[in-house]
């Protein structure tokens, strides 16, 4: 079958056909995802919109019969549902790509045949079952065992706070496949719950939560289900490995949760601020509303940049994904918390109303923002994963003009052109370079070179000099720090995963100044200045270059009249 | 491959006694290293750093499929723990 349908171009047509979410009329409206929320209830309409677009289409590789042909396609699609509401983000399309990804990289070509079709077809929805209410991301304490036996395995023990684990069709299961664990002791099994045994597995109620209050997190206990043979994706033993090289994919992508989200809230309160009177002007007269605004504006782009080069970086550069995806995790939801309690501030009360502007959709975002933080991967995780590689990505960096690095680099943040197809067998468990970095000589010399950029120009020379300070004192600091998970580990990997976003930002911004409709207040750069400011030196007493706010809230201006995404791409919203 | 069979014991031997928090003297050559508390991650950690080190790249679940010191390095000197593609 083939599908004329692509998820590299898909974010585009879905944006349209959702409509303007201020639109009551539309299913993806706020006021209907509201209401959903308020009851805590399954956001039925529009997950039947979601239906009625195919949406899980886009979850299915090319190569397997479905649409998915692009890894930044998908983090384009997330980010404009998460705009609309996490929930149904979440626990939709990204969801069920999550339970399918370990089919995807390491499965059969039949495994994976069979379960395309039980998503194209039936429009079944894949859950991920890998935490248990003891482990969390501890996986080598799963205690959910398979045992193999005649006619295949026998699975038991319980699996919680899975998304859909109850209204789901099928999941993915982690168990212990040795008795004595250890690396190679545990299995990854795809589960057809139409195949099993009624009595041989019971779901968990709904986990009360405080955000995603519609979705559907529970559990599932495996009472003995006999699974075949045919139910064990890639090698037994192979779980933990499959688990590593596949992670890597969604946890580049499942950020878009976050820019979507902080799409909306920095939306919201630019379009009620604008009305608001006080003091005999508008609210956005105000300098330090201004303010608060702007380095909303900039952390947007900074984690755009880090999102999409992340998602690019799986066709383009697999090698680095591992290091990329981490940092991306790690990094695009704390860059929202960062600048979040700003933005809401300056909203004051109305961020905190369930109704009113929007229908009080903020506070909504705001409670559900969490979840893209610490869901399928925490900081902790993250930072553990970028500090076990980041010794040797720092020591081997190029102290000079590297021209591999850049145009690897700068074809990261080409964003929506073509990309190869994803070699799933090039995605390894470590990392051995990462060119944003390595491309630090050579983006000093294009800043260096840059003609009519004063005073943006010498300004981020100089910060570039400081960023080659920073990775100096961090490639010290971790040949020293030899203890693994020690604070001081962790704190080279947080600091560098800062610089890659600073030097993401840096190549976006230089790549996409010079396109023929950049805004002039993107051409001139102060929104870089403000963002860099704001990720690498810890500025608690607010920006303190105002014509850098004046600047970056003029874009933020232009691209709010214009009904655009905050975005470096030219991505226009509907509305009424 | 420029390093001995015995440097490589020495670095590797080292490098683990940093991780786990033991002499170097303590740690034994011919005990499954999960023992003390060597977790799979940390190894993958610790073959980064050996291929970084080595100059060729020891994959980087070496230690999960070859679990003491002395399987480990010869494994490494017999090629057998190290992978094929060219670091890039």
């Amino acid at each position: 079958m083939t599908n004329p349908m692509r998820t590299s171009s898909y974010g585009r047509v879905l944006e349209h056909a959702l409509g303007d979410p201020l639109d009551p009329a539309t299913a993806f409206s706020f006021r209907r995802i509201l209401e959903a929320d308020e009851a805590e209830a399954h956001p039925a309409d529009a997950f039947s919109s979601l239906a009625a677009h195919r949406l899980n289409v886009c979850c299915v590789p090319i190569e397997h019969g479905g649409a998915l042909d692009s890894y930044e396609g998908l983090a384009w699609v997330t980010r404009t549902l998460a705009r609309r509401d996490l929930t149904t983000a979440f626990s939709y399309a990204l969801n069920t790509f999550l339970g399918a990804e370990p089919v995807w990289v390491g499965g059969s070509p039949e495994q994976a045949a069979q379960l395309a079709r039980r998503i194209l077809d039936d429009g079944a929805l894949v859950s991920i079952g890998f935490s248990e209410r003891h482990h969390g991301a501890d996986l080598l304490s799963s205690e959910v065992r398979a045992e193999p036996v005649e006619g295949g395995f026998r699975l038991s023990g319980a699996k919680w706070t899975i998304g859909n684990a109850t209204r789901g069709q099928l999941l993915t299961v982690f168990a212990r496949t040795a008795a004595a664990g250890g690396a190679r002791g545990f299995s990854i099994f795809l589960i057809d719950k139409a195949a099993l045994l009624a009595d041989s597995y019971s779901c968990s109620p709904k986990i009360k939560t405080m955000g995603l209050r519609g979705g559907d997190v529970s559990g599932i206990e495996l009472n003995g289900c006999l699974v075949p043979p045919e139910a064990l994706v890639g090698a037994l033993g192979a779980g933990l490995e499959l688990t590593l090289r596949s992670f890597q994919i969604s946890r580049a992508l499942s950020p878009a949760l976050s820019l979507g989200a902080f799409d909306t809230v920095l939306r919201s309160a630019t379009t009620w601020l604008r009305g608001r009177q006080l003091y005999g002007a508008s609210a956005l007269g105000i300098g330090s509303v201004q303010a608060a605004l702007s380095e909303g504006l900039a952390f947007a782009l900074i984690g755009e940049a880090v999102l999409l080069s992340s998602a690019r970086a799986l066709h383009l550069a697999p090698k680095q994904a591992n290091v990329s995806s981490a940092i991306c995790k790690f990094i695009v939801p704390a860059l929202v918390d960062q600048v979040l309690p700003g933005v809401t501030m300056a909203m004051g009360a109305r961020s905190f109303m369930r109704e009113g502007h929007a229908d009080g959709i903020v506070q909504k975002m705001v409670r559900d923002l969490p979840v893209a933080g610490f869901g399928h991967g925490s900081a902790a995780v993250n930072l553990n994963m970028i500090a076990m590689q980041q010794r040797g990505l720092l020591r081997r960096r190029p102290r000079v003009v590297d021209a591999g690095s850049l145009e690897l680099a700068r074809a990261l943040v080409d964003f929506e052109a073509q990309l190869p197809p994803l070699e799933m067998a090039r995605l390894g468990p470590v990392s051995s370079s990462n060119c944003f970095v390595a491309a630090l000589p050579a983006l000093r010399g294009l800043v260096e070179g840059l003609e009519g950029a004063e005073p943006t120009r010498s300004e981020l020379l100089n910060r570039l000099e400081r960023v080659e300070a920073m990775l100096e004192e961090l490639t010290a600091e971790s040949a020293l720090t030899m203890r693994s998970q020690s604070p001081e580990q962790y704190s080279v990997a947080a600091r560098y995963a800062r610089v890659h976003a600073c030097l993401c930002a840096v190549t976006t911004w230089l790549s996409w100044r010079d396109k023929p409709n950049a805004i002039d207040s993107y051409r001139s750069g102060e929104w870089l200045l403000l963002g860099i400011d704001g990720l690498l030196f810890d500025r608690r007493d607010g920006p303190r270059q105002w014509q850098w706010v004046d600047r970056t809230y003029s874009l933020l201006r232009t691209l709010t009249d214009d009904h655009r995404l905050y975005s470096a791409v030219e991505w226009g919203l509907p509305h009424q | 491959m420029t390093k001995t069979r015995s440097e490589v014991m020495e670095w590797l031997v080292n490098r683990i006694a940093v991780d786990i928090g033991l002499p170097a003297a303590k740690i034994p050559l011919d005990v499954n290293l999960s023992r003390y508390g060597l977790d799979s991650v940390r190894a993958i950690e610790i073959t980064s750093d050996m291929s970084d080190w080595l100059g060729v790249e020891v994959s980087a679940t070496a230690m999960w499929d070859f679990h003491t010191v002395t399987e480990l390095v010869d494994a490494v000197m017999s090629g057998k723990a190290l992978t094929s593609s060219p670091a890039v």
